[in-house]
């Protein structure tokens, strides 16, 4: 008969389940471009502290939003209608996934966030380029064959048209 | 009969930043279109209500068009 340590099996059971999490985020336009990449960086960094595993990312871009958004830092109101969208896929722990939704609120740098479970694969659908293609129809150049005309025999016609 | 969208296209996840896909189930005026006028199923409608709410919150898609 095999004696199994106690210990090791609490061990075992209190191994962390990890689930797939996804970040949206909206930066403040206020940030120089050339300081952006920094931002970025430390944003990640603040995540991997928490134990997050990355998966795929994408770099932030400049958009301008659908609707003016409004949040407030320090007792005062403020209006964005630009911000830098971008978004990071990660592997976390559900606790970990918990203390980084803290820590994004008190992140001034961010306008908004958006955390929600999604799954390893990617979730862009694919854009049907093919079917474009198709619909292009391909235009061949016509030749056209004109005859060349002597300036005699255009001179006759004009001469018959205006008699 | 119209087949779903989604399933024909073979997308599972229907992703809230994917805006150019998204705006093909909306009205003018920036509302979710109907079941009825969508023709997707009922599971990849509730989906697509999801990714739509989704969107507008992190301003990629508008609450109301002007």
């Amino acid at each position: 008969m095999v004696k199994v340590n106690k210990e090791e099996v609490i061990v075992e059971e209190k191994d962390v389940k990890t689930s797939i999490y996804e970040i949206g985020y909206l930066m403040v336009p206020s940030i120089a471009e050339e300081n952006l990449g920094g931002e970025v960086t430390s944003f990640k960094d603040s995540l991997s502290s928490y134990g997050a595993v990355f998966i795929s990312d994408e770099y932030p871009k400049l958009i301008e939003l659908a609707y003016e958004m409004t949040r407030s830092v320090n007792n005062k109101k403020q209006k964005f209608s630009y911000g830098y969208f971008g978004w990071v896929k990660f592997e976390c722990s559900t606790n970990g996934a918990q203390e980084i939704k803290e820590a994004l609120d008190k992140n001034e740098k961010i306008i908004r966030y958006l955390l929600v479970k999604t799954v390893r694969e990617n979730t862009m659908s694919v854009k049907r380029s093919y079917n474009r293609q198709d619909s292009k129809r391909k235009v061949t150049p016509r030749v056209e064959e004109t005859e060349k005309v002597s300036e005699e025999t255009i001179d006759k016609e004009i001469d018959a048209l205006v008699v | 009969m119209k087949q779903d969208y989604f399933s024909s296209n073979n997308i599972k996840h229907i992703d809230y930043k994917d805006v150019e896909l998204l705006k093909r189930f909306l009205t003018p005026s920036g509302k979710i279109m109907s079941k009825k006028r969508t023709n997707v199923t009922s599971k990849n409608q509730r989906k697509l209500a999801l990714a739509v709410k989704r969107s507008r919150f992190m301003g990629l898609l508008p609450y109301i068009a002007k």
